[in-house]
């Protein structure tokens, strides 16, 4: 069953589940039915949401200005980022709240529950931005003809976590989604994204590994098994 | 005309949206709408002057997100927005109403989030004193998700001002809030607080309303308020276009004036036009009469049980009496173990869950709050709350989520003078015991007497007869033998002749005896019998459970036996089917992780070992293989995790062995664990702790968010020597740091070990940090090395 309303075949990739939990073999048998009921549970759970809003956009070295608002994102990581595009997307998702309430039960009941569906929850609101970006990215061919950046969210590089409250409300993101940042700028409920998306030409598309941007790169524990997180766990 | 004369007699017209508007004169992303109360006050009139031409009669002014929160960063303050905002309407509505608009703050609440009951009642206040200040003439908090922030909205607006309050929260299609309240439980919770009028606004379009709508008006006592949006929302690649044109809203919300909405309006997407056709097709239309329905419901903030024919469960073990380990508990404030007690009650059948801390020598009032907290933060069941202390009462029903049972008042003039303002006040249900200054009367005919003294005065002060359930008091057969028939013919009586409900605590009956079972649940079929609403049992017992199952069936209440038959379809009735033998080596329990068979194979043990060599040379041989394993990348989180989980069944038999034998506890020392100040990722810390606990150092969990000074004011108190602190956000490591600087300042010479994401030895170092641990298993070593001498 779907976690969104609308939205079909959307799957919890159990390989990125097991990658989270530090797997390189496959798991017990043991750890394999805790994944499969949190998946169920995960996979039934109704309170996820998104919202995306298309903007025309001037980049200049250090900021980007998004047109027709009063945003401006700060930072030269950005707008490199954006260097080649004059429209972006940008994003919210969220699992919703049930599902912090889910992982709080487990916390006090089961924590070797609470570590694997935490894994599974964040391999979902990976699989819904995946889902989202490919809407923004048809979107941005069908209408436009053109195609489009990796997903960028505040706290990569220098573009500062507090970025995030402006997206919030660019998509009025808390009335329609329940998504809320606190004072520190923690994404509520937990398992959130939010992220800018920018319109390119195909002649411009370039591989950006995700890993420059992040704060951890340095002691990543997926880095130094030679592996990666699947950019979801980016530290900011 | 005051507005409540119109109330419920004629339909009221609300205005359409406010933002629209603004967006169509150019008001951009990124700016804040409340602000034009002051740089254009006359844009903001002009469209509340098009709203009452329109034939509004009540206008909402411009302060949706007008709070402290949103303001912060503003050189304007709340209270000038908010009076400029109310100054401009009330100039536009001249004869016409004003409402104060109140939207949500924009931060979740505690536990989803930080912001704390007291601090989101504290804003509202300030809202609401200043809106009515200005001469608003109702407040209106809409737009709501969060019943908890409802009712700190409506405390604040009932505790500081005397207008009248309409409330709307806003539904998914799913039928519920974003954070799953329901129209049952919000209808109870909200009639309960005394609101003047509630309903439904924003998120759908009208036809997606009707269904939510038509359970909002089966439940409701008091008038019925629609505003929705213009149909669902449609993004188009630059504007969010709602579908639904004046003409179709107007056929729709007609359909809901019919069905017995009386105050009507529109959200996001709709303008004058839509006011003006819902004014002149609807402004003199009849409205339907509010037939007065009796529910008696008990919400928690996303489930309602409702008190009916069939009888409810309510959970009994949340109590210290009698029982040493829930006692040793409560003295060190063991809150996960009260939530165990909580979930097992709740797997083992129980609707609803009493909850009594009272133990003479702790703060009382702090320590329920706190466990109401905790609970309502992992469990949906509604809570009966019980203490002898009326301050303890009003305390916690003030801060509970919901709908709860307050336990208990008596037929004595002080106890009910005491009590009833509460229950007024906070909407609660409340249990009458049938005994006053005089003690229990003998007789049924007497306790009746009680019973109805009871009703009659809680009638005055406007407490009705739904919320009421009356205890007519077991007494044990084996003293008093004349009095046990007396219990059974007033709960008769009283369910029959004066039509409230009843409750009954059925296994005192039976203190005294030999097979107390067989007593509890013969007992418990007379009372179900003679029409008992609600049982006061354990949940645990299965006689008991499958007694009201059996019930069930033969008083036609299960129909079909389709719930009985469920239960018990293929159910091997062997009694005692439990004695397994426990031929299982706790060592290798704990490596397969298999938590049903340490409790047995640890049973077995307590009768030859020691409770501290158990620990010493089975359970932490134990660990310390499975911790070798995890480090080796032989086995991963997960079965490092179910390890500890069964380690920690075998730890609770042990402490269950020592509360009742009086032998010395387990504690290699004590350790105090805290996700640091505005930091809410708090699983690493959880599995840090449990690790922790495994190896019998006693953890002062202190939680998530935990603010600077407690961290402080906890390690002096308990002469903590080591401190584990987690952060997961760059954000949030200074205050780790702060934390850190706080502890050193105020001389306290406890080790520090911290540990979370962004974490590294270089930053542990350079905050001031003892150590830095990668993992739940090296903060273990940490902690053996803090307390090896």
């Amino acid at each position: 069953m779907p976690f969104i309303k609308g939205v079909k075949n959307l799957h919890i990739d159990k390989n990125e589940v097991l990658r989270y939990l530090g797997y390189r073999s496959t798991p017990d048998k043991l750890t394999e039915r805790l994944m499969d009921e949190c998946i169920l549970e995960i996979e039934e759970d109704k309170s996820a949401g998104y919202e995306y809003k298309v903007f025309d956009i001037e980049v200049t070295t250090d900021e980007i200005t998004i047109l027709n608002t009063l945003i401006r994102l700060s930072g030269s990581d950005i707008s490199k980022h954006l260097k080649h595009s004059s429209k972006c997307a940008i994003m919210a998702a969220t699992l919703g709240s049930s599902i912090d309430s889910r992982l709080r039960y487990y916390k006090k009941t089961d924590i070797a529950k609470a570590c694997v569906f935490d894994a599974c929850a964040s391999a979902a609101i990976e699989g819904v931005c995946d889902y989202i970006e490919n809407k923004i990215r048809l979107w941005a061919f069908e209408k436009y003809g053109l195609s489009i950046t990796s997903r960028y969210s505040p706290g990569y590089g220098n573009l500062p976590l507090s970025t995030q409250g402006h997206m919030i409300g660019l998509l009025n993101a808390s009335i329609r989604i329940g998504l809320t940042a606190t004072e520190n700028y923690i994404l509520i409920p937990s398992k959130s994204v939010t992220a800018i998306i920018g319109f390119i030409d195909k002649n411009n598309e370039e591989f950006n590994s995700s890993c420059e941007n992040c704060n951890i790169s340095q002691s990543c524990l997926y880095k130094k098994g030679g592996d990666y997180c699947g950019h979801s766990r980016i530290v900011r | 005309m005051g507005i409540l004369e119109l109330l419920g007699k004629n339909i009221l017209i609300f205005d359409g949206a406010m933002g629209t508007m603004l967006q169509q004169r150019g008001i951009i992303a990124g700016e804040i709408p409340e602000i034009y109360n002051i740089t254009h006050p006359e844009m903001i009139e002009d469209i509340h002057k098009m709203y009452i031409e329109a034939g509004a009669d009540i206008i909402t002014t411009n302060t949706f997100g007008a709070n402290e929160l949103k303001f912060r960063d503003t050189i304007y303050t709340v209270e000038e927005i908010i009076k400029s905002a109310v100054k401009i309407a009330r100039k536009a509505a001249k004869d016409k109403y004003v409402a104060l608009d109140i939207g949500p703050i924009g931060q979740l609440m505690k536990p989803h989030g930080v912001l704390g009951f007291h601090d989101a009642y504290e804003i509202f206040k300030n809202q609401i004193v200043a809106g009515a200040q200005a001469g608003a003439d109702i407040i209106l908090i809409e737009t709501m998700s969060d019943l908890h922030e409802v009712k700190a909205a409506v405390l604040a607006a009932k505790e500081n001002c005397t207008l009248p309050v309409f409330c709307t929260m806003t539904f998914q299609q799913h039928g519920r809030t974003l954070m799953g309240t329901d129209p049952i439980t919000m209808v109870l919770v909200l009639q309960g607080l005394g609101v003047d009028a509630l309903g439904l606004n924003c998120s759908l379009g009208p036809k997606e309303s009707l269904a939510i709508v038509d359970e909002i008006l089966k439940y409701s006592n008091i008038p019925v308020m629609v505003q929705p949006n213009a149909g669902l929302p449609k993004y188009d690649g630059t504007n969010t276009i709602y579908d639904i044109n004046s003409k179709e809203y107007f056929q729709v919300m007609k359909q809901l004036v019919e069905m017995g909405v009386s105050i009507i309006g529109g959200c996001c997407g709709t303008n004058p036009e839509y006011i003006k056709q819902l004014s002149v097709g609807l402004s003199k239309h009849q409205v339907k009469q509010i037939e007065r329905k009796h529910i008696s419901g008990i919400c928690s903030s996303t489930k309602t049980v409702l008190i009916d024919i069939e009888p409810v469960v309510i959970g009994e073990r949340i109590n210290p009496t009698g029982k040493k380990r829930f006692k040793e508990a409560v003295r060190n404030g063991d809150i996960d173990f009260i939530i165990n007690e909580a979930i097992q009650q709740k797997k083992s059948g129980a609707h609803i869950l009493d909850v009594n801390v009272g133990l003479p020598e702790i703060n009382e009032k702090d320590f329920m709050i706190n466990v109401i907290e905790e609970l309502q933060s992992v469990i949906d069941l509604p809570l009966q709350i019980d203490s002898s202390d009326a301050d303890v009462l009003e305390a916690a029903t003030r801060i509970y989520n919901g709908k709860p049972i307050i336990n208990s008042v008596n037929g004595s003039k002080k106890a009910m003078e005491e009590l009833f303002p509460i229950v007024k006040k906070y909407g609660a249900s409340i249990i009458g015991l049938t005994m006053d200054e005089r003690g229990i009367p003998q007789t049924a005919f007497e306790r009746v007497e009680i019973a109805c003294k009871i009703i009659e005065t809680a009638k005055t002060y406007g407490i009705e007869k739904e919320d009421i359930i009356i205890d007519c008091l077991v007494l044990t057969a084996s003293a008093q033998q004349t009095e046990v028939m007396e219990t059974i013919k007033a709960v008769h009586a009283i369910k029959n002749q004066l039509g409230v409900k009843t409750v009954l605590g059925v296994s005192n009956v039976s203190y005294g005896l030999p097979n107390r079972e067989l007593l509890n649940r013969t007992y418990l079929t007379m009372a179900l019998y003679a029409g008992l609403s609600a049982a006061i049992i354990n949940p645990g017992d299965r006689d008991m459970m499958d007694t009201m199952k059996a019930y069930k069936v033969l008083s036609n209440i299960d129909e079909k036996a389709k719930g009985y038959i469920e239960a018990f379809h293929g159910a091997v009735h062997l009694k005692d089917t439990n004695v397994k033998k426990a031929d299982y080596d706790l060592k290798q329990v704990i490596i397969d992780g298999l938590k049903e068979e340490a409790i047995l194979s640890t049973k077995e043990l307590l009768k030859s070992e020691k409770p501290m060599d158990i620990v010493n040379f089975y359970i932490v041989p134990a660990l310390d293989l499975v911790g070798q394993k995890y480090e080796a990348k032989e086995l991963f989180l997960p079965q490092l995790m179910q390890s500890a989980e069964t380690v920690k069944q075998a730890f609770e038999i042990i402490k269950n062995f020592i509360a009742d034998s009086g032998e010395a506890t387990i504690n290699r020392g004590e350790i105090i664990v805290a996700t640091v100040k505005g930091d809410i990722h708090d699983i690493g810390k959880n599995i840090a702790k449990t690790l922790l606990e495994n190896y019998g150092f006693k953890v002062i969990d202190l939680g998530k968010d935990v603010p600077i000074e407690e961290v402080v004011d906890k390690a002096k108190h308990h002469h903590i020597k080591l401190i584990g602190l987690s952060a997961l956000m760059t954000t949030t490591v200074i205050n780790m740091h702060e934390t850190i600087k706080a502890i050193r300042k105020a001389g306290l010479t406890c080790t520090v070990m911290v540990g979370g994401a962004v974490l590294t030895q270089e930053y542990a170092d350079m905050i001031g940090a003892d150590y830095y641990v990668a993992d739940a298993n090296e903060s273990v070593k940490v902690a053996l090395k803090a307390f090896e001498e």
